[in-house]
């Protein structure tokens, strides 16, 4: 049995070295900064949680992005569990915390539409621009590699419509 | 706007997060995980109350239907009431076994998909209880009359005639309720497994 503050540590340097993906999947289902910091704490908690059964032999990434998605389209909490929530984790409210400069103009129209997509539509866009390619995308998804493509194609042309639409 | 300019925006916000976003770290440290069930948690101990309960109940009901092998207006209302925990028991096991196969780390689809079964499961579930517990409370109240009082409920029998009249008229009530006013998380689960199946179509 691994030592719990060796465990520990792994986990926060492993969480340090991903944190901007959790933060950008946050950010892309998380409709307010309320929902933002409610889910990033959820997903780093989730992490945690399912950190002592992780096989080593797996990629991190594949992992963790099961893991930040699952949570977070799953999302759908009632309002009642969320102020459970804050109340249980008062203290840790701000596990992560960043700057109001993180994000310029065009990365938040960008993170706007990509908010208006469906749920496994805005895991797609997020793999793709964070440079998964399609066998990755399909492992994490679980659907075809085929199926991504085709998905992937169309969430791309609405994507690049809604910027021309919003430039007019 | 074109492909390479969107990961080119997506990658600028990146960067910067390398150093905007921090993690406080002594907080993390301090978090303890159990205090938390998320909806992703493997195992929901209502579930496995209701199955102790649930067996307890079929026992007793077990005993009671041999007690009464030879009163057939006893015997009736007794394995009407083992078919009804059978059916309780059969149901919260699949959910149970349901919920052993939701894990965080496995393909989203697969999660999604599991975790939007058992959410229509217990709607289903508790639409059923609606409807079952008015129209089984005279066989209810037959079993238990006799089970606990050694009491005839039979020597009532206008009594029970009414208590029966009343109970499927409730049922009813609650059907036609159920249909008119649809579950809003009902309709919402149900859209979101078409999203799924939609998703998973080539």
């Amino acid at each position: 049995m691994k030592d719990s503050s060796k465990l520990g540590q792994q986990f926060l340097e492993l969480l340090e070295n991903n944190k901007k993906l959790v933060f950008k999947i946050a950010n892309v289902y998380g409709k307010n900064d309320e929902e933002i910091k409610d889910l990033v704490q959820e997903i780093t908690l989730q992490l945690w949680k399912s950190f002592p059964g992780f096989n080593p032999e797996f990629a991190v990434s594949t992992w963790m992005y099961r893991i930040a998605l699952n949570v977070s389209i799953s999302f759908y909490r009632k309002e009642k569990s969320r102020k459970k929530l804050h109340q249980n984790f008062e203290q840790e409210a701000h596990i992560f915390y960043w700057e109001e400069q993180t994000f310029d103009e065009k990365s938040k129209q960008l993170y706007h539409f990509i908010g208006q997509l469906k749920a496994f539509e805005k895991a797609l866009i997020v793999l793709y621009l964070e440079g998964k390619k399609n066998a990755e995308i399909a492992d994490i998804m679980g659907i075809s590699a085929t199926n991504v493509s085709t998905k992937l194609n169309r969430i791309k042309t609405k994507l690049s419509n809604n910027f021309k639409a919003n430039k007019h | 706007m074109e492909l390479h300019e969107l990961t080119n925006i997506w990658n600028a916000s990146d960067n910067k997060m390398e150093s905007t976003v921090k993690i406080n770290k002594s907080l993390l440290m301090e978090v303890s995980i159990n205090r938390i069930k998320t909806e992703l948690s493997p195992i929901r101990w209502t579930s496995f109350f209701e199955i102790i309960v649930s067996f307890l109940f079929l026992f007793f009901m077990i005993k009671f239907t041999f007690s009464q092998l030879s009163e057939i207006k006893f015997l009736i209302p007794g394995l009407l009431l083992v078919i009804f925990s059978c059916y309780s028991i059969i149901f919260s096991l699949k959910k149970l076994y349901l919920l052993s196969g939701v894990k965080a780390e496995t393909p989203v689809l697969l999660t999604q998909k599991k975790l939007k079964k058992l959410k229509l499961m217990e709607i289903r579930e508790k639409q059923m209880l609606y409807i079952f517990i008015p129209l089984f409370s005279p066989v209810f109240l037959i079993v238990g009359a006799k089970a606990f009082f050694n009491l005839d409920l039979y020597q009532f029998i206008n009594w029970l005639i009414a208590q029966t009249a009343a109970s499927i008229l409730i049922a009813a009530i609650i059907v036609y309720v159920l249909k008119k006013f649809p579950d809003k998380n009902l309709d919402r689960t149900l859209s979101f497994l078409h999203e799924i199946a939609e998703t998973e179509k080539e």
